[in-house]
């Protein structure tokens, strides 16, 4: 008999009985949490009386065997089509007593939850009387509703086990690799020609010091020979369709100009190329070709043109002998059918504007990243610590440049904001420099200009013990009072610093420098359109809004977007890794059924209502959730809203927009409301 | 040998039932994977559950850490074991064996409704440990209002056996003689969420050993300051005052080589602001002070919290508390040198002082026969760049603190990346046991699609 | 003013035995759970940011490092191990060498060879002195007075303890202009130098600062060694000729010599054998010229006593080598030590605390001038 009746409320048919509905009323006294303060059985007695109620109970536990049992027997012997509960947070049991009205045969969503713990008794302990009046109007509403529910389906949307990365640096191939090694199927999109992103700068990871590059080398290696993840470089999604489980992805690819080359060749071709420009890679202190490389052991190992300086002399493919170049720059277009996107498109440092902290003004001002190439013995200076032709005896290093800023102190960005957040990473990367410094070069002088030191994570400390013990001078400065660098009288260094020192008595500190670094934070990228496309959101301070910071830390607001990674905030190399691993348990987790059950609580349009104002597509949040149609009513051609129902999140921000009041949301209508409200401030005894 | 024979097949088995344990429970069975989860306490929900509201978002904490516990309690794919501990686990070809000891709680799981009839008919009053022993609770008792499961434990410590209990209960769920029992489950992937425990009270000397009795930890405010806690106020423990200057000394027992704990605990810096935010709310008068050496805000959304603290009205003063002494009324006064200010020292007198005190591992793998964990005592990871939840010990991963203290974010990330590592790892040594019997499987992920 | 920042400053101290100041993260937990720290005297994590920043000028201005008795209170409880107090007392020693014009201290201090050449070149004259000048040797019975006659030993004392007190004075005066400054130096009127006067007095007796520190006994043990220091000096200087005798006789005088010694022997090789064990805190670390005051004391001690011991026991000879002993050490430890070495802190601590008394006199009037210098409202 149960069985019979198990899934036929999939179809939506049965579970509605006879024209008026025969409502059961269940209250809980959640084991004293709320009997303690409600008088449960006045409330019984009150609920009992309230038309349409067949049948009203308590329960000590009702989330108990003991009381889901209760409950079915009830709605099989009573021939219930109504259940209201009055007991904990629908988050709680919601889903618990969904299941047990299902089980008894009837339509999950023909169930209505109260919650009389945390909205009632928890929260006026010090009122029972005015806890049980309250209760007594909650349930009531909670009845108004119920009568008014109507059978739902949830909705089963078809899931592709393929997940495409946007990003292709350390996080994003991350990723890639974890979908691929539970079975899905990945594309790995890269804007720029070469795989690796940021991380390839720096030549020693904290904590391990492990080096970048290598680290990358194996990640990359493992990513290239993996049959499941195809990498697409210089690639950009410029149009976004479809819902969780079956998106579509509209890519354009720029070719990278070469196709084979020999490492000879490449050499050849580059040694070439006429055309000089700054280098991204050592960050403008050295400069490489039009066709470069952007540095030895890079992946992909094939050159790539730089469309926008290449003059197309063709002078590099005079020297490879006109093969393996092609100066056709002509996009590509490629479309993706993914079930999920993990978003892994990292962050931006931050750049200083002219003057700050000297910066511009002064050649010895230099960010923190470019001192990490100098650093590098196979960077520009093959390691040695030298600029502009002198050695370095002092060297400051100073603090959250970018970070930190206060408003009425800091000089807004182009956005007009000032950047507020804390970067995370940069004190222990920056004591990681301060501490290679001071081993590497034991005559450098290092002054370390901080505000509070943040090093918070495993083996973080251990730096600023090192620093501390190789000598490093740690000053602290005020936020609102930072260090002010300017050119020096003296001849034995070019500039000085001067800060108030609180950690010397607030005393006025001049500090010799030949080398003035600047900790640049981390800021959020420029990544708009993509933003714009997939309706997604960004936090406060600009890096990507995950759901809930704690019960959906690596979840967009719309199905299917996942973060990994420093687009959702400053992280270091682990901390990213972390999160590309969870983003991609995540998309394997909604995949990995082939389908995808939504709740049914969306937006429905009646068309007989509707007149094609096309408000709702205005107010609408989630991308094409509803749009505008044409029909053919009474032989006319007519403009009338539809929602995509898988896209749809039921937030009902359409509903208030709807000039004609055509819009709903299943399970959250208007009349359910007016409904409540009518119960709520009904005379109740 | 026939311990092995009765073995419980799980694909995973979590290691700790609080939030990073619970979530990577859940991420693991969405993916399609039995999980079963082994908590030591009465209760799943760890540490998190007792806490009051979360930073930087001031979520209350109930209503973030209740539905995981929920979800992971009705999952189809997930067993939660509670008041049980890991015995040992041994290695096989085809996996671990893992013993555990199940501890008798003396009511019948299946009989208890929860219903608290037993918790009122007991006569027996004892400090309540989840309240931070501010609170008192039954020998016979629930683990907390909203613990899962719902059952009641009897704490034989302190029973009188007066009976009284067994006849409240309208299931006859209680049972003196219940005994500890082995069981055995069959894994092929362990995921250690161990977590942390709170350095004692008096850990620095100069604190006031033997503690002074208003000088609070950390969570134990936690508890004053939940919707359901001991006094269901803010209230001084000595002489139920309301406090009207509150200190937080951070750092105690952190970044300290005096006392051997060399690294920092990384959360103590947010939650003493939290609980300051807090406080002020509750307490609109309340001057509340924290003294800090570093303020670590770092997370996302972190800094901006410290400067509405700040902007609030709660004092930051940087100084490293030397010494907590008591004057005649029971006032912790704290000594400092006030270094942003011209390096004086003070005595400040407070109505309480709270100790941000440090973190530690809340479990030894040794103990279990899992390898000697790290030199700061906690799990020893072996990929820490680029697969940072791994751990020495094939098949074998870190969620949350066991692996260095962490904050719930950072916690709840790294426990989806431990599921997935042990997912990735069953996958690639072809581990069956899930698709013989997958009563509940929509789809199968390990064993493909 | 600002202030330039001398980093190479700390090789300069590395050599007095400051090593672990650069662990410090300035936490000011040292200067807080100093029991001497009060209000604005408070150290000793002000002294360790001076080092560290290579500030000299304010350290030279610094009366911290003499309050200091080294409890090892502040070394033990130190979150990053840095050794704050071993840091007060290398700034200690550093300070000597900076007080003393001669800049015989500071050779003394960082060569051992110096120090050695110097004690050994003061033995030597000594016995240079004894060999050339000293009276007939009667051998049948202890004659000390006709083998060093006592007017001219006595001399010999008044010359050392005039020569060495105003090497010391010197190097006091040194102090207080950097303490101080000079200018202010200049302008303090002598009624306000003598009315602190009694600080002065009362903590060279008595360094009764100490007794807030932590472990009272080593107070205790200290008052007691001064003790029997002042009455050995009492008794060579100012009665040697009552206390230096023929004979084998017994005196009542020689009961406070017994004293002196005693206490002498006693606390010195205690310290000795502390410093050889270091258990404790203040033990743990030794510098040469700690190593060298203790020792010299004790041998003085040691030969001291034994002259007394052979002139009761009626031995002629050995009275007269041993005292030649004796003074061959006494004279180079306090030719070497007093004035430029460690025994100067007699001087220094309590000037120290009579300099603090006295600026804090001057801040006080200072600032009442400046506020007398804010323009009062009109009464209208």
């Amino acid at each position: 008999m149960e069985q019979s009746h198990s899934h036929d409320y999939q179809q939506g048919a049965s579970g509605v009985g006879a024209d008026t509905p025969r409502v059961g009323v269940y209250v809980c006294q959640c084991g004293g949490n709320i009997s303690d303060v409600v008088n449960v059985d006045r409330v019984v007695q009150a609920t009992a009386r309230v038309p349409g109620v067949v049948v009203a109970r308590q329960s000590s536990a009702m989330c108990s065997q003991a009381g889901q049992n209760l409950l079915i027997e009830d709605i099989q012997r009573e021939k219930l089509d109504r259940i209201v509960i009055g007991a904990c947070t629908p988050s709680l049991h919601e889903h618990t007593f969904r299941a047990a009205v299902a089980r008894a045969g009837l339509n999950p969503y023909l169930y209505q939850h109260v919650n009389l713990r945390e909205q009632i008794s928890w929260c006026t302990k010090s009122d029972p009387e005015g806890a049980t009046a309250k209760a007594i109007r909650l349930i009531a509403a909670g009845i108004g509703k119920a009568r008014k529910l109507q059978p739902l389906a949830s909705i089963s949307t078809k899931a592709i086990r393929h997940v495409t990365v946007i990003g292709g640096g350390i996080s994003g191939l991350r990723a890639a690799r974890d979908l691929s090694r539970l079975g899905f199927a990945v594309t790995l999109l890269e804007q720029s020609p070469f795989l690796g992103g940021r991380i390839a700068h720096w030549h020693g990871l904290y904590p391990t010091e492990t080096a970048a590059r290598d680290l990358l080398a194996t990640l990359i290696q493992e990513v290239e020979k993996d049959p499941n993840i195809t990498v697409v470089t210089r690639a950009e999604v410029i149009e976004t369709s479809g819902c969780q489980g079956n998106f579509q992805l509209q890519v354009a690819a720029i070719p990278r100009g070469v196709n084979r080359l020999s490492a000879e060749e490449s050499r050849a071709a580059i040694k070439a190329c006429p055309v000089q420009v700054p280098s991204e890679f050592d960050f403008g202190l050295t400069e490489r070709k039009a066709i470069y490389l952007p540095y030895e052991g890079c992946s992909p190992a094939i050159p790539a043109i730089d469309w926008k300086a290449c003059t197309r002399c063709g002078q590099c493919v005079a020297a490879v002998g006109g093969k393996g170049i092609s100066l056709e720059d002509a996009e590509e277009r490629l479309t993706i059918a993914t079930g999920a996107i993990v978003l892994a498109t990292g962050f931006d440092l931050y750049q200083p504007y002219e003057g700050e902290f000297g910066y511009g003004q002064h050649r010895e001002v230099i960010t923190l990243a470019q001192l990490e190439r100098l650093l590098d013995p196979q960077g520009p200076t093959g390691g040695s610590l030298e600029w502009q032709g002198r050695p370095v005896r002092n060297l400051c290093l100073i603090h959250c440049v970018g970070s930190r800023q206060i408003e009425g102190v800091h000089r807004p960005g182009p956005n007009g904001k000032v950047n507020t957040h804390c970067s995370r990473v940069c004190c222990t990367a920056t004591l990681r420099a301060a501490v290679e410094i001071r081993r590497r070069f034991p005559e450098v002088n290092v002054f370390d200009l901080h505000q509070d030191i943040r090093t918070y994570g495993r083996g973080h400390e251990e730096y600023y013990r090192e620093a501390s013990r190789l000598g490093v001078i740690f000053i602290r400065y005020a936020g609102e009072e930072p260090p002010v660098v300017s050119a020096s009288e003296a001849d034995s260094s070019p500039l000085v610093i001067r800060v108030k020192d609180l950690l010397t008595f607030g005393e006025e500190l001049e500090i010799p420098a030949d080398l003035v670094v600047l900790a640049t934070g981390m800021i959020p990228r420029d990544i708009e359109r993509l933003i714009e496309q997939l309706k997604i959101a960004r936090s406060e301070d600009g890096f990507l809004q995950e759901v809930h910071p704690k019960l959906r830390p690596v979840e967009m607001a719309v199905g299917g977007v996942f973060l990994a990674g420093t687009c959702q905030a400053p992280m270091d190399v682990m901390e990213s890794c972390t999160g590309a691993s969870s983003a991609a348990a995540k998309a394997a987790s909604l995949l990995a059924h082939g389908t995808i059950e939504l709740e049914p609580f969306r937006a429905q349009v009646d068309p007989n209502l509707c007149q094609g104002h096309g408000k709702c597509v205005e107010a609408c949040r989630y991308q094409q959730a509803i749009r505008l149609v044409e029909v053919e009513q009474n032989g006319r051609k007519a403009m009338r809203a539809e929602v995509n129902s898988a896209l749809c999140n039921g937030c009902g921000m359409c509903v208030p927009v709807c000039p004609t009041g055509a819009i709903q949301v299943a399970g959250w209508r208007l009349d359910q409301f007016e409904a409540m409200v009518d119960a709520i401030v009904a005379e109740h005894t | 040998m026939t311990e092995i024979q009765n073995s419980i097949e799980t694909d995973a088995l979590v290691i700790g039932g609080g939030i990073a344990g619970l979530q990577a429970a859940i991420d693991l069975a969405n993916m399609g994977l039995r999980v079963t989860v082994i908590e030591r306490q009465p209760s799943i929900g760890g540490k998190m559950i007792g806490l009051s509201k979360v930073f930087p978002t001031l979520d209350c904490c109930s209503c973030i850490c209740t539905p995981r516990m929920a979800e992971a309690k009705h999952h189809p794919n997930i067993t939660t074991m509670t008041y049980a501990e890991v015995q040992h686990v041994h290695r096989d070809d085809s996996g671990f064996l893992v013993e555990v000891l199940k501890k008798p709680r003396y009511v019948d799981e299946d009989k208890c409704t929860g219903c608290r009839l037993c918790e009122y008919a007991c006569t027996t009053e004892v400090p309540h440990e989840f309240e931070g022993g501010l609170g008192a609770r039954k020998a016979i008792y629930i683990p907390f209002a909203n613990a899962v499961p719902q059952v009641a434990l009897l704490d034989l410590d302190n029973c009188l056996l007066c009976g009284r209990c067994a006849k409240a209960c309208p299931t006859g769920a209680i049972d003196f003689l219940q005994d500890p029992k082995t069981i055995v489950f069959r894994a092929g992937a362990i995921i250690v969420a161990t977590g942390y425990e709170m350095l004692p009270h008096n850990f620095k000397e100069n604190y006031g050993a033997g503690p002074l009795r208003n000088v609070l930890t950390a969570l134990q405010v936690e508890r004053l300051l939940a919707p359901h806690g001991p006094y269901g106020r803010v209230l001084r423990p000595s002489d139920g005052r309301v406090p009207q200057s509150i200190g937080y000394v951070q750092c105690v027992g952190s970044r300290d080589l005096s006392r051997g704990v060399a690294y920092c605990s990384r959360v103590c810096c947010m939650y003493a602001i939290k609980q300051a935010m807090l406080l002020s709310g509750a307490l609109p008068l309340a001057e509340i002070t924290i003294y800090y050496m570093d303020i670590r805000a770092f997370g996302k959304g972190y800094e901006q919290f410290y400067q509405n603290a700040k902007a609030m009205g709660i004092q930051f003063v940087k100084a490293k508390v030397a010494k907590i002494r008591e004057d005649e009324e029971e006032n912790p006064v704290v000594r400092i040198e006030l270094l942003d200010e011209d390096g004086r020292v003070e005595e400040r007198q407070h109505d309480m002082v709270v100790l941000s005190l440090g973190l530690v591992p809340g479990w030894n793998p040794r103990e279990a026969g899992l390898g000697a964990p790290s030199e700061d005592g906690f799990l020893r990871c072996g990929h820490v760049l680029s697969s940072p939840t791994q751990t020495a010990e094939e098949g074998v991963f870190v969620a949350g603190c066991a692996g260095g203290p962490k904050d719930i974010p950072d916690s709840v990330v790294q426990a989806g990346a431990a599921a997935l590592e042990a997912a990735a790892y069953l996958r690639a040594r072809g581990w069956a046991s899930a698709a013989r019997d997958g009563h509940h499987r929509k789809a199968a992920l390990i064993s493909g699609d | 003013m600002s202030q330039k920042l001398d980093p190479q400053f700390h090789k300069e101290l590395d050599a007095f035995g400051c090593h672990d100041f650069t662990q410090c993260m300035n936490c000011g937990h040292c200067t807080a759970v100093c029991g001497l720290s009060e209000n604005k005297v408070a150290f000793p994590r002000k002294i360790i940011r001076y080092v560290q920043l290579g500030l000299k000028d304010k350290l030279l201005k610094s009366p911290e490092p003499w309050l200091c008795y080294y409890c090892g209170d502040c070394s033990q409880t130190c979150p990053r191990q840095a050794n704050p107090g071993e840091t007060m007392m290398s700034v200690r020693r550093w300070l000597t060498t900076q007080y003393d014009w001669t800049g015989l201290a500071r050779k003394f201090y960082l060569s051992p060879l110096w120090e050695v050449t110097a004690l050994a070149l003061v033995a030597a004259f000594v016995v240079a002195l004894f060999l050339l000048f000293h009276g007939p040797i009667v051998t049948d019975r202890v004659e000390l007075n006709t083998f060093a006659p006592v007017v001219w030993v006595e001399f010999g004392d008044w010359v050392l303890a005039v020569g060495l007190g105003s090497l010391l004075l010197i190097n006091a005066i040194r102090m207080a202009s950097f303490i101080l400054s000079i200018e202010r130096v200049r302008k303090i009127p002598l009624t306000l130098w003598l009315s602190e006067l009694r600080t002065l007095v009362i903590h060279f007796f008595t360094q009764k600062r100490w007794r807030d520190c932590p472990a009272p006994t080593r107070w205790w043990k200290h008052v007691l060694l001064v003790s029997g220091y002042l009455t050995m000096m009492l008794l060579v200087i100012g009665m040697l000729r009552w206390f230096q005798t023929n004979g084998s006789h017994w005196r009542v005088i020689d009961l406070l010599g017994y004293y002196a010694t005693g206490v002498l022997l006693f606390f010195t090789g205690e310290a000795i054998l502390g410093r050889l064990r270091r258990r404790d805190e203040i033990h743990k670390y030794s510098h040469l010229s700690d190593w060298t005051f203790l020792i010299l004391l004790f041998v003085t001690s040691l030969t001291g006593i034994l002259v007394h011991v052979f002139r009761l026991a009626g031995l002629a000879m050995p009275t007269y080598v041993t005292y030649v002993v004796h003074l061959a050490v006494a004279v180079p430890m306090l030719v070497v030590e007093v004035p430029f070495g460690k025994w100067s802190h007699l001087a220094y601590r309590p000037l120290a605390l009579y300099l603090l008394a006295i600026r804090s006199r001057l801040e006080e009037a200072e600032a009442a001038v400046s506020l007398t210098d804010v323009p009062q409202p009109s009464p209208a």
